[in-house]
């Protein structure tokens, strides 16, 4: 067991018997020497969500989950197959992948963690960079190096993210998987 | 010690049963504050309560009529419990309507464990007439501390799940989205009727009276001061003394009484009076709630600590100097400067008297920084505070004001109570 205020967001913890997956963890100094600390939790299952507080020195269950490393290897409608090292197929349904969805493409080669929880798997997780090649953007304006300048380009997934104004069609660039954006030209 | 399944039947059947859990951690603000709840929960909403009650001595201290050597009694209609020991038997049915956690109070584990039963024979019940689980077997409440800070708006009524529970924290507070703050309408009608000279001064000799403390003389100004032993009353006592005006100054707490004695140079006990020029100052002894509430009113400055009497004197709609109570890595700081943003923000149109607010607030709380005090005291607060008190009285009504539009704690709990079970 761990105290409430120990929790912080990404940590997993057990509610009513239920896997709740910490996304955000506030702390405040109530009264004489004593203090709240305000959660959101996001279940792990249903996705549901919540807000619930807890004084901070309440006692709560941690879930340690397991990871493996898996890399995606096809689509089999409605389910989206990765392998793991040892060529076990892990299926997700779609609305287990979160965003990862949006950088879904045949063929792609990152090295991503599946993540189970009693021995299911729950979410996955891309590495933070990832490489994918635009599909599809307006020619850039010449003479416009600086990276500043922004316009809309879409992924093979059908992704849309602003990238520098002069990328290409065609080009590879990077993508902090974390916050859907844009960070550079891919380097070769 | 008999089971207490028996307790709660000597209620009616349909009026509501609540049992409020308090612990005295140090001083008298604790049960004082559940002592209010559960006189108004009663009176005021016909509830049955019970008041749990680790420290009977000093449950005393402020309600006479409590017998300390008593583990269940009944006092002005309101069950008074010993704080259950290991031996006391708890049944599913023992559990009311509504439990309030007291300041975080950790509720005894075997009463836990009956709270447990009666919510799973309750949603089991629900279940089998397969309809939505609309109400709870009971609202479990921890009352918390008083903070004027701006996240308490956002934790105000948050769950909390606990051993498959669901506990609900609710906050007093300062705005119309927390749970507001205690008070009843005795108290305003109590203050604006020692308002008239004559009853101002009635109350001042049946105050005397029951605390056996000679009458003082006449004064044009009474300020009561109730503080922790670290204020800084040298400037508040020299102020006075140099003042023109006769003040008559009513001094509670032992503590405070050794640091008078310090400033005097002689001893000073509980009971009498001393006098110091314009200025005659009563020790007072440990007085019972009724009676302070009584001196909150007739003063016409009240300085307070702590929680309690904090409220009380903002809701006489009296100028009032807060000193708050001391936490680790001074957390109390943000709380008073937040209270303060609140405070002087209900009336802009005196810059100069808010200003003045603040800075006498952070020297009797020590916020100041060395050079800042040093600053502060060279501006000589007092003599300003004491020339701008007319001003003051005006502020604080305002205040008064905007607190009673808010409502009070107790009504919007039952409330919120109501609308779980």
């Amino acid at each position: 067991m761990k105290v409430a205020q120990e929790f912080r967001a990404g940590q997993v913890l057990s509610l009513d018997g239920q896997a709740w997956v910490v996304l955000r963890a506030e702390f405040s100094k109530s009264g004489r020497n004593s203090s709240v600390v305000k959660m959101k939790l996001k279940n792990l299952i249903t996705g549901s969500s919540q807000e619930p507080i807890f004084k901070a020195d309440d006692k709560l269950e941690p879930i340690l989950l397991e990871r493996r490393d898996v890399t995606y290897s096809y689509f089999a409608d409605p389910l989206y197959v990765f392998m793991d090292e040892e060529f076990n197929p892990v299926e997700f349904e779609k609305e287990n992948l979160g965003d990862a969805i949006n950088y879904i493409v045949d063929g792609m080669p990152d090295v991503c963690q599946a993540i189970f929880y009693e021995g299911k798997a729950i979410s996955i997780e891309l590495p933070t960079t990832i490489v994918r090649t635009v599909k599809y953007t307006e020619p850039s304006a010449r003479g416009d190096t600086s990276g500043k300048v922004m316009k809309i380009a879409s992924l093979e997934s059908g992704f849309e993210l602003q990238v520098a104004a002069f990328i290409e069609i065609g080009e590879a660039i990077e993508i902090d998987s974390r916050t859907g954006e844009f960070k550079c030209r891919a380097k070769n | 010690m008999q089971p207490l399944n028996s307790i709660p039947s000597s209620a009616p059947k349909n009026q509501s049963r609540w049992h409020i859990f308090c612990r005295v951690v140090d001083n008298y603000g604790d049960i004082g504050v559940c002592w209010r709840l559960a006189k108004q929960l009663a009176q005021e909403h016909k509830i049955a309560v019970t008041l749990w009650v680790d420290d009977l001595v000093s449950f005393n201290a402020i309600c006479p009529p409590v017998n300390p050597r008593s583990s269940e009694q009944t006092v002005v209609g309101i069950g008074i419990r010993q704080w259950p020991t290991l031996h006391t038997t708890f049944t599913p049915d023992v559990i009311p309507d509504v439990i309030i956690e007291a300041f975080a109070c950790e509720l005894p584990a075997h009463y836990r464990l009956a709270m447990q039963q009666k919510w799973q024979q309750h949603s089991t019940a629900q279940l089998q007439t397969k309809r939505a689980l609309t109400t709870q077997a009971f609202a479990w409440i921890n009352l918390e501390y008083l903070s004027a800070e701006p996240w308490v708006e956002s934790c105000h009524l948050s769950p909390s799940p606990v051993e498959g529970m669901r506990k609900t924290f609710f906050f007093p507070g300062f705005s119309a989205k927390t749970g507001g703050l205690m008070f009843d309408h005795t108290l305003i009608e109590l203050g604006q009727k020692l308002q008239q000279p004559r009853e101002q001064q009635a109350a001042i000799e049946r105050l005397c009276q029951r605390t056996q403390t000679p009458t003082p003389p006449q004064a044009a100004r009474h300020i009561s001061l109730f503080a922790y032993p670290n204020a800084p009353i040298k400037s508040l006592i020299d102020a006075l003394m140099a003042d023109n005006k006769p003040t008559q100054l009513w001094l509670l707490g032992d503590n405070l009484n050794e640091a008078m004695a310090k400033l005097m140079g002689h001893p000073v006990v509980s009971s009498h009076q001393y006098r110091q020029g314009h200025l005659n100052i009563t020790c007072l002894p440990m007085l019972a709630q009724n009676d302070y509430d009584l001196l909150l009113a007739l003063a016409d400055f009240n300085c307070v600590r702590g929680e309690e009497s904090f409220v009380r004197a903002q809701m006489l709609g009296k100028p009032m100097l807060w000193h708050i109570y001391p936490q680790e890595e001074h957390a109390h700081h943000d709380k008073l400067d937040a209270f303060l943003n609140h405070y002087c923000d209900c009336d802009t149109s005196d810059n100069t008297l808010n200003e003045l607010i603040k800075q006498l607030h952070q020297l009797w709380n020590g916020v100041a920084n060395p050079e800042e005090k040093i600053h502060y005291l060279n501006q000589k607060p007092w003599p300003d505070t004491l020339k701008l008190m007319t001003q003051w009285q005006e502020h604080a009504k305002i205040w008064q004001q905007k607190l009673l539009n808010n409502g009070d704690l107790t009504t919007k709990l039952v409330r919120f109570c109501s609308s779980l079970v």
